[in-house]
């Protein structure tokens, strides 16, 4: 009796124990499966996001419809903004966030609903995904080269990259003189004598080391611990040079062209207006004299000596720079990266030069530039002011070199 | 007539009969988990060569190097005869330059080892399709 009493108090409890257990097995296969669903969907979501932001930037700095653009990509990634399983919204600028307001950003926005299988038993019938991505488009634009610095030497990590220790005064008017080294003496202005050196601002990298004599800063600045300049430079700061066919000589007159060896040639006091590419050391001896209005020399191999007593007026190519129609503009004397000889250039007073002396991997020393100075720019490896003749380097955007600087998109987030 | 009104062995007859239904429906969890794992490798896979050709675009031999190294497992994709050329496909939008879509698409059928469900479908694989689409970042549009 006894027996069958325990018996009947039992039935059912199976079922109980199956429906507890098919609850639990449901949860365990929603967090398995529905949860497997709604992380791959959100990576998705996420790369779709990403590329419809990269895709909206690029048509962005193309002037194109870029809301359009980036919500057709979205859509050929399944985000496709049917307002029932997900949204798509792209904005420019973003409606929050870091960027927000930043007109140069773009915010695309996916929000996804996942439908569940088996999640739906404990409730759940939809978990919803929300991801986004920001990108940054800058349109192209021609800028100042090095943003404008008068002399810039470009050596990342040299010990007195940019040096002043002469016993002629050097003046630097318009712009700035800029140390990309990082090193803890990497601007070196330490003359003894009374010459003296004066730019608006000194900004450096590395460690500025100067006597106090030695140096006026006329804007008030003179700083270390500046942001760095890319070295080498990016491909856009570097012109896109073609060299003409032969080039011949005419008397004491030299036309445009490519020429070997020294340069110029023997009796040649006159360079035509054109490009010249040299393939050879390009120098000027004393007593000499060579004018050449409206030229671009580039140095493909060799140095660059003017030696003091010497009579050179040079100019660039008249600017402003544009990409199709005056490439050169502005641009005096071009050394290329692959090129890294010397610059020497002691000006007499008979001398002038306009335009952009950009030499990367060259080490420059001006040593006097006359009474007419540099109008323009010097960039190089490393530039040493120090001279025996008083120097003047004068800075006109304008009788510059500006480079094309090409649109640029970036991930931002 | 004692012995057959007993309840002894019961709860072990409910066992075996519950424990085969569930043992299916883990084969099932398990066999949706692992073609699950195989999309989400294509989809990898197909991420991999459209990041690369966003910058790549007419490379269609790095393309598809990039997908075939991108992972081996569960599927080994470097194995031309698991997954052939024939089931990858690279599609540019308009021309191959920037802002243009390139499209990568991947293809794998996952084979169904669960008993009975071939018989009962009537197919023994289930045809698993990756496609992503990433813009061309370069070159530039002539």
């Amino acid at each position: 009796m006894m027996k069958e009493h325990t018996t009947l108090k039992e039935r059912g409890q199976a079922l109980v124990i199956i429906a507890l257990a098919a609850v639990a097995l449901f949860a365990f296969a929603a967090l398995a499966i529905d949860g497997s669903l709604v992380f791959s969907d959100r990576r998705h979501a996420q790369n779709a996001a990403d590329t419809s932001a990269m895709a909206a930037a690029l048509s962005k700095v193309r002037q194109g419809t870029w809301e359009s653009d980036g919500m057709a990509r979205a859509a050929s990634n399944g985000y496709d903004n049917d307002g029932t399983t997900n949204e798509v919204h792209v904005y420019n600028p973003p409606v929050d966030g870091t960027y927000a307001g930043n007109s140069q950003y773009i915010q695309v926005k996916i929000t996804s609903h996942v439908d569940t299988y088996f999640a739906r038993v404990l409730g759940f019938s939809q978990v919803t995904n929300h991801v986004e991505a920001v990108t940054r488009a800058v349109p192209s634009a021609i800028t100042p080269l090095f943003d404008g610095n008068a002399v810039v030497g470009l050596a990342p990590h040299d010990c007195k990259a940019v040096m002043y220790q002469g016993n002629a005064n050097t003046t630097i008017t318009g712009s700035n003189i800029f140390v990309n080294s990082d090193c803890s003496d990497a601007a070196f202005f330490n003359n003894s004598s009374a010459a003296n050196l004066t730019v608006p601002c000194l900004n450096s990298v590395g460690g500025i080391t100067y006597n106090p004599g030695a140096i006026t800063v006329s804007g008030g600045c003179l700083a270390s611990g500046a942001s760095p300049y890319v070295y080498p430079p990016e491909n856009y700061y570097n012109p896109d040079v073609v060299c003409p066919a032969g080039g011949s000589q005419t008397g004491n007159s030299l036309s445009e062209g490519t020429y070997s060896g020294q340069f110029p040639p023997s009796g040649v006091e006159v360079l035509e207006g054109g490009v010249y590419c040299v393939n050879g050391d390009f120098r000027v001896n004393a007593g000499d004299t060579l004018t050449g209005n409206g030229v671009f020399i580039v140095m493909q191999s060799g140095d660059v000596t003017f030696n003091g007593g010497a009579t050179i007026v040079l100019s660039a190519i008249p600017g402003p720079m544009d990409p199709d129609t005056n490439p050169y503009g502005g641009l005096l004397l071009y050394m290329p990266i692959s090129n890294s000889g010397t610059i020497t250039i002691n000006g007499n007073s008979g001398s002038a030069f306009t335009g952009t002396i950009y030499a990367p991997a060259a080490d420059v020393s001006i040593s006097g530039t006359g009474d007419g100075g540099l109008h323009g720019q010097i960039i190089g490896y490393t530039v040493d002011l120090s001279g025996t003749s008083d120097t003047s380097i004068v800075y006109n955007n304008s009788e510059n070199w500006n480079p094309l600087i090409p649109a640029q998109i970036q991930v931002a987030q | 007539m004692k012995n057959f009104n007993s309840e002894r062995g019961q709860s072990l007859v409910e066992l075996s009969i519950s424990l085969v239904i569930l043992l299916y429906l883990l084969t099932g969890a398990v066999e949706f988990g692992m073609a699950y794992f195989q999309f989400v490798q294509l989809r990898d896979a197909a991420q991999e060569g459209a990041l690369y050709g966003s910058v790549n675009p007419t490379d269609n031999t790095g393309i598809m190097a990039r997908i075939r190294q991108s992972s081996q497992s569960p599927i080994k994709l470097n194995n031309t005869s698991v997954v052939p050329d024939s089931d990858i496909t690279i599609t540019v939008s308009g021309s191959a330059c920037e802002g243009n879509g390139l499209t990568v698409e991947v293809k794998y059928n996952h084979k169904i080892f669960m008993p009975f469900i071939p018989q009962l479908i009537g197919t023994s694989t289930v045809p698993l399709t990756a496609s992503v689409t990433d813009t061309i970042l370069s070159p530039v549009c002539p």
